[in-house]
């Protein structure tokens, strides 16, 4: 019989991870400056890590900076005219000292549309994206949370929205709630839900047969409990990478909405899908009014897909245990 | 002509996505010639003139519609008794050479022009044109509804089956003499007769292919095999095929009556979007397009394209709902057409050569009106009436403005634009806009002639032909869901002037009705804008300010 | 003994043939790998020599860069790692500067590879028999109907009966041994001169594991090829290799021929490798035993609780703890079309088993057997078809809530999987109060003292507490499952495979500290393992399953000193070092 209690572990046991080599020695030593870091502390930190992550956070950082500080920043107010009389029918002023980036064809200064334009984004992206992305979870933690005929419920409901196609539900949903901000923010929202939900629900589904989770039943814990303090959380990580990368999307689909004429509102609102639609009259006499919130609109997805998909990358699983 | 419905906004957006149909263009010209053009010297050689039709035709016979596309499908194969002076909107002799009206207006003879006959070789005579009143006159069911025979119910107030109309009786003393009977005066016939609608057509190829026959409900009429396909008239230029939504092909009428002319096929491909249709113009598929943005003359004309503009026969208007209550205050109106700067509007956003309106009719139509109200641009004078009637900076009169959306007409080619500068010179003087975008056809039609809480409004009319009654009877003569009013008197001017046999006497009482009309000012008249049409260079096109355009009169280029 | 080791290279048996130049020579061979953290070095120092015939064996845990040698060796390293030191030569020709191009040919030909994973490593669309001519074909062995032929041969020589039919197969028709023959019959269809041997049996259960590598053996052997064995096995190593290398941390410690290494360890880190290898520390029970050295046998090897084991025998009519009285689990065959369905699979069949307070029972079997179901059901995580459990005489099924819980206050699981074990969102601190507070414990002061007791109880530094399991070992882990496991101090630990993923020495650790627990705390084990070693060494009541079955049970000593079964014989004589002759502590 052995008394003694075990001799402790050699100083750091010898990195448990798997091969290749003595790295993750030498990395667990690194990592035990940072003690009790969260997984997604230690994401964030292998984001700081990925010039592709800073790109990204970069583009995201400036736009949601120029969305913010719009009323501060921005030469004119938003949908103001101040060359509306400089404009003729055949004849749109381009850049002058006044009129940094020219006229559109109503007079309005096109770097003033822009930045409020970028603040309508923001605003339609996020709102919408939130939306989503709650009434995705919702949706996706009853399936997830129960088996059974709610989980199936739940799933053909998601297989039906899933079968619309998002630009025809959307344009339904404007149609009966009217044409304004407010159905595309809908539309966009409704339409990411049921990806939400699937989304939730595979991984948590993935989540609830870890052991960790058998173990905290063992402890005695109520299915709830387990389910919102343990399954939950762990199983969140992909649907924030999807809320990111959504937002790209709902960059591109609000404009897509607003190309459409779903906006709504004054022709001189200031959204970059709505910028691009007045423009293709005079494609041919100032094509800038165009290729602006063209690049606008490009730039800030891209952003946001970078961002997301460098989040994943921080995310993933197997970079989880590799480190 | 009518306004007329258009593609949804969706699908003019949708057909963006799509590349242009153009592209698809059947091009079988022996000549092999891309652009489908021969060498425009005749001698046997084919020359095809390829015109972009914004849409389809509703119908291939022109009684039973009452769009431009039909009608401008329809000019090139029918005649009517009545034409067009080239390039006005005057009543012109056409398939009848003359015509006397009775003292009392009651009675109209027609002398007919001799040698027509129809392209199934059918004999044109008074016969047959007592045959073209009658059936008119006795259409039933769908037919007699407003949606299809519309200008017949407009001019002639109704039909043989209920009895209001004002056509009795066709009579045909000889082959070449045709008199109609009216039961009441009805002055403006003569130019009436002059629209596609009432074209001859072929007596025997109506029978034949039950022409009155419309089958369906009003939703969804079904048209009978004539108007789909046996259209047979006296014009220049015969039937040869109708692919929907992809073009409608005529070819010359070698047994042509008049003037043959150098074009002997007529292509008009379907292009709905404005932007495909310069695009296919510029790619060399067409020759030639209407509804020409503003924005593209310049450009096109640059680059060496014919830019031909119509005499403006149109009026673009602010539209003031008196329903609402705000508006029905006079003061109110006053302070609005004070407050708009309609030059500077002119200048900004219609084309060149627009003019400002100042009557609800353009100055060369009969009884226009030089010396009306004209409400010029006086910030300060809005700014006091609207004091007058108790608004105040504290207290802004808030009012609900509707545009349409994704559209062009020919008197409102850029709504968006005439929309924001009206809407910013109104906040100038201190009344707040709710602005309501909706896509032309059906909703912004349906806000504004079906509902009673719409507030400000863009719209406008294009003359069908030179008579008073034909822009302002329809607005004004009767209460209506677009103006909000009931105001006797005014019908009553209208409505009486319309009847006056004599010319002058006629004149006066419209000029009497103008100037009312613009003291009570249910709208403010903004413009007479130039509708210009694009051509492959050297084309000389017969533009006509009622669109009585022809193509046996074009002319094209020598290659 | 000596704890110096010498620095200088280590000829891997190159003085017993002097004269012949060796087939691989590796010369102070040192891998980096580029990582965010910057430029680690893997493996540094190394030199050894592989000759022709000869099976050389490298033993080391994970981590200690045995694998990156074998990636160096055969060209295959990752895109981040570079030889940065050294030479590695074949036959005369330097690999670590050959370009792929030209290191390409050789692959196959003259260097052949065993991958570890047998179930990934196999294409899944493509049939076995296409796979092996494929690399026939393009190793330029064999082509068309030859190849075929050459395939069938291979095949039947890697013990796959009915080769010809067994082509037209796909690999999840194969199970996992025969799949690792297939890998063999491939990494050696080119008849190379150095086959590389990666852990090519630790997916494997034990009784495959011999099978296989007794395969391998024979195949290599019949063509004098050379095997470089990377295994974590030190008795694998022994059993297999007529030289083993010993790596730690990067580093070569130790080599030399198999058995002096085994009986004369000179480097320390040779010892507790030595003394933690479960199958080497069964078989030293063995041989004490049979030496008749009762005393010898209660040294660090045997870890089962000796009292309760004389209490056992003695209390043999004591009512037991735990009661398994026929249990049976019966899953549900799949679906398979519209209505049909797979047959009903009996996981777990009658199967019945006393467990007397404060000792161990062990649950072996192969996988498949149905051991963990056995466990889950103990667990009241899974509901059995039939039969019962019974806790001090009361049955356990079908409880209210309230009594579920108090049943969970009395027994705790500890899993395999470290890794998968522990809620990666929590702390270490959070993870083991998350028990105290589902039920009610205390204050938060009391709770946090009482994590603390605990962490100290498992040896862990109070300064883990605020770690994420991210941070921690694979043996740190799984002493915070125990902690967790004895938060509510429960009467019944359920250890399922609760050692399985470590390394031997973490094992070995682990192991020390349940049986210290037990002692401490009167604990109750089932412990569950496919590992027999390992149960020789904490058990004291084994049950052996097969099928879903108990084919054999009794006293740990009876079981395997005189198994009554065939197949627990079977399991038996699969334990590598089987026959080793090894020095007997204290003897």
């Amino acid at each position: 019989m052995t008394s003694t209690l075990p001799a402790a572990e050699p100083p750091s046991e010898p990195g448990a991870p798997p091969e290749p080599g003595g790295a993750d020695g030498a990395r667990s030593a690194k990592d035990s400056q940072h003690d009790g870091a969260s997984l997604w502390q230690q994401a964030l930190r292998r984001m700081r890590r990925n010039p592709i992550a800073i790109v990204g956070a970069v583009i995201v950082a400036a736009f949601v900076l120029v969305a913010v500080l719009a009323p501060w920043i921005a030469p004119y107010p938003a949908q103001a005219t101040p060359g509306r009389d400089l404009i003729r029918p055949t004849l749109i002023p381009g850049p002058s000292a006044e009129f940094p980036l020219g006229l559109d064809r109503f007079g309005s200064d096109v770097l003033s549309q822009l930045i409020w334009g970028a603040r309508a984004s923001l605003i339609i992206g996020v709102v919408s994206t939130l939306l989503g992305l709650f009434g995705g979870v919702a949706l996706g933690l009853l399936a997830g949370a129960f088996s059974g005929w709610v989980d199936t419920l739940a799933m053909r409901l998601v297989d039906l929205m899933l079968a619309i196609p998002s630009l025809l539900l959307a344009v339904s949903i404007a149609a009966i709630a009217g044409q304004n901000n407010s159905s595309i923010i809908i539309a966009i929202g409704v339409v990411q839900i049921p990806i939400f939900a699937r989304l939730l629900r595979g991984s948590m589904l993935q989540q609830r047969n870890q052991d960790y989770v058998l173990a905290a039943r063992s402890l005695g814990l109520t299915r709830g409990t387990v389910t919102m303090s343990h399954v939950l959380p762990n199983s969140l990580g992909p649907v924030i990478v999807q809320a990111t990368l959504v937002l790209a999307t709902a960059v591109i689909e609000a404009a897509a909405l607003s190309f459409l004429g779903l906006g709504g509102g004054r022709p001189t609102e200031a959204e970059w899908g709505r910028m691009l639609t007045g423009a293709q009259a005079e494609l041919a006499l100032a094509p800038q009014l165009a290729i602006l919130p063209g690049l606008c609109i490009s730039i800030t997805a891209l952003g946001f897909t970078l961002l997301g998909e460098s989040l994943r990358e921080a995310l993933d699983p197997r970079m989880r245990r590799r480190r | 002509m009518r306004r007329t419905a258009q593609w949804a906004a969706l699908a003019a957006a949708g057909a963006l996505i799509l590349t242009s149909c153009a592209s698809q263009r059947e091009n079988d010209d022996p000549t092999g010639d891309g652009t489908g053009t021969g060498d425009g010297t005749g001698g046997g050689e084919e020359v095809t003139f390829t015109f972009a039709a914004s849409a389809d035709p509703v119908a291939l016979d022109p009684a039973l519609a009452n769009d431009g596309e039909t009608f401008r499908v329809a000019r090139q194969m029918f005649e009517g008794l009545v034409g067009t002076v080239p390039g006005t909107p005057d009543p012109a002799p056409l398939l009848a050479e003359s015509w006397e009206v009775s003292d009392d207006g009651l009675e109209y003879t027609f002398q007919l022009v001799e040698g027509v006959t129809f392209h199934d070789g059918t004999e044109f005579n008074a016969e047959a044109v007592c045959f073209n009143f009658e059936r008119w006159n006795n259409f039933t069911g769908l037919a007699a509804t407003e949606s299809l025979s519309y200008y017949w119910l407009k001019v002639n107030g109704g039909y043989a089956e209920d009895g209001n109309g004002k056509y009795e009786s066709c009579e045909a003393p000889d082959a070449a003499t045709a008199v109609i009977h009216l039961a009441s005066p009805l002055p403006e016939l003569v130019a009436a007769l002059s629209l596609p609608a009432f074209s001859m057509q072929s007596p025997t190829a109506l029978q034949e292919y039950d022409a009155d026959n419309v089958q369906g409900n009003a939703e969804a009429p079904v048209l009978p095999e004539y108007a789909l396909g046996h259209p047979t008239g006296t014009g220049p230029f015969v039937f040869d095929s109708w692919s929907p939504g992809e073009q409608v092909v005529l070819t010359a009428n070698p047994d042509y009556w008049g003037e043959q002319g150098q074009v002997t096929r007529v292509v008009f491909p379907i292009i709905s979007d404005s932007t495909a249709r310069r695009q296919a113009l510029e790619a060399g598929d067409i020759d030639g397009y209407d509804l020409v943005g503003p924005a593209d003359v310049v450009a096109l004309e640059e680059a060496g394209y014919e830019i031909v503009n119509r005499d403006a026969f149109n009026i673009l208007y602010l539209g003031m709902n008196q329903a609402v209550p705000e508006l029905a205050d006079i003061r109110v109106r006053q302070a609005i057409a004070h407050a708009v700067d309609r030059e500077a509007l002119v200048a900004a956003t219609l084309p060149e050569g627009t003019e400002v309106a100042t009557n609800f009719v353009p100055s060369s139509v009969v009884g226009y009106n030089e010396d009306v109200q004209t409400y010029e641009y006086d910030p300060a004078e809005a700014q006091s009436l609207l004091a007058e009637a108790g608004f105040t900076e504290d207290n802004p009169l808030t009012l609900d403005f509707s545009y349409p959306t994704n559209v062009s007409r020919p008197y409102m080619p850029t709504p968006e634009q005439v929309f924001e500068r009206v809407a910013a010179d109104l906040e100038e003087v201190g009344i707040m806009v709710e602005a309501t975008p909706l896509p032309w056809s059906p909703d912004y039609l349906d806000r504004i002639q079906g509902t009673t809480d719409h507030g400000l409004h863009l719209l406008g009319w294009t003359g069908d032909y030179n008579d008073t009654y034909n822009f302002i009877g329809v607005f004004f003569a009767q209460p209506g869901m677009e103006w909000g009013f009931d105001n006797p008197e005014i019908f009553q001017l209208i409505n009486d002037a319309r009847v006056l046999p004599d010319l002058e006497e006629q004149t006066t009482a419209y000029e009497e009705a103008n100037a009312a009309l613009l003291e009570f000012l249910p709208g403010l008249p903004i413009a007479h804008p130039v509708p210009s049409l694009a051509f492959r260079e050297g084309i000389v096109y017969p533009a006509s300010p009622v669109q009585d355009e022809v193509y046996n009169m074009v002319e094209m280029p020598e290659e | 003994m000596n704890a110096d080791v010498p620095e200088a290279p280590i000829g891997g048996g190159t003085e017993s043939t002097p004269g012949t130049a060796a087939l691989l020579q590796v010369r102070d061979l040192e891998v980096t790998f580029t990582t965010d953290a910057g430029p680690t070095v893997a493996v540094s120092g190394v030199s050894f020599d592989i000759h022709r015939g000869q099976t050389v064996a490298v033993v080391g845990e994970s981590g200690s860069g045995k694998s990156t040698i074998a990636a160096a060796v055969l060209g295959l390293l990752p895109g981040n790692g570079r030889v940065t030191a050294g030479t590695v030569t074949l036959r005369e020709q330097r690999l670590d500067t050959m370009s792929a191009r030209r290191l390409q040919p050789l692959r196959g030909t003259v260097l052949g590879l065993v991958p570890q994973d047998p179930m990934t490593n196999l294409n899944p669309t493509a049939t076995i028999g296409r796979q092996l001519i494929e690399t026939l074909e393009d190793t330029g062995t064999a082509s068309g109907a030859q190849a075929r032929e050459a395939a069938t041969e291979l095949l039947t020589e890697a013990g796959i009966g009915q080769a010809q039919e067994r082509l037209r197969a796909y690999p999840h028709q194969f199970s996992g041994g025969m799949r690792q023959r297939t890998l063999i019959a491939i990494g050696l269809s080119a008849s190379p001169e150095l086959l590389v041997a990666d852990e090519p049996t630790s997916a494997l259960d034990v009784t495959v594991q011999k099978v296989v590598l007794d395969r391998m053996e024979a195949l290599t052997a019949a063509r004098g090829t050379a095997v470089m064995l990377i295994t974590h096995d030190l008795g694998l190593a022994a059993e297999r290799a007529s030289h083993v290398l010993v790596m730690y941390r990067g580093r070569l410690v130790e080599s030399g021929p198999a058995l002096e290494l085994l009986t004369h360890p000179r480097h320390e880190y040779t010892k507790r490798l030595l003394a933690a290898a479960p199958s080497l520390a069964s078989r030293r029970i063995q041989i004490a035993k049979q030496a008749g050295a009762e005393g010898a046998v209660e040294g660090a090897d045997l870890l089962s609780a000796t009292d309760g084991r004389d209490q056992h025998v003695t209390d043999a009519g004591a009512a037991p703890l735990i009661r398994v009285q026929n249990l049976r689990k019966v899953f549900p065959g799949a679906q398979r079309g519209l209505f049909g369905r797979e047959p009903d699979v009996v996981a777990v069949d009658d199967v019945s088993f006393d467990m007397h307070r404060g000792s161990t029972v062990a649950i072996v079997g192969e996988s498949g057997s149905g051991k963990s179901t056995v466990a889950r059901m103990l667990l009241q995580l899974l509901e059995p078809t039939s039969g019962q459990v019974l806790l001090e005489g009361e049955p356990v099924q079908a409880r209210s809530q309230r009594e579920e819980i108090a049943f969970r206050r009395r027994v705790q699981p500890v899993f395999q999987d470290p890794y998968s074990s522990l809620d990666p969102l929590f702390t270490v601190f959070r993870t083991i109060e998350e028990p105290l507070r589902a039920h009610p414990f205390g204050s938060p002061k009391e709770r946090a003292a009482r994590v603390y007791e605990l962490l100290d109880q498992v040896a862990l530094p109070q300064s883990m507490a605020r770690r994420y399991p991210a941070e921690l070992s694979g043996g740190q882990r799984q002493r915070v499952a125990i902690a967790r496991a004895l938060a509510l101090q429960p009467e019944i630990v359920v250890c399922d495979e609760a050692v399985s993923a470590l390394d031997v020495i973490v094992q070995s650790q682990i192991l020390h500290l349940l049986a210290d627990l037990q002692e401490r705390l009167g604990l109750t084990y089932l412990f569950i393992s496919h590992d027999l070693a390992v149960v020789r060494q904490i058990a004291d009541h084994t049950c052996v399953m097969e099928q879903g079955r108990i084919v054999e049970q009794g006293p740990t000593d009876v079981v395997f000193d005189s198994p009554a079964e065939a197949y627990t014989q079977r399991l038996l004589a699969a334990i590598p070092g089987r026959d080793l002759e090894l020095a007997v502590p204290g003897s």
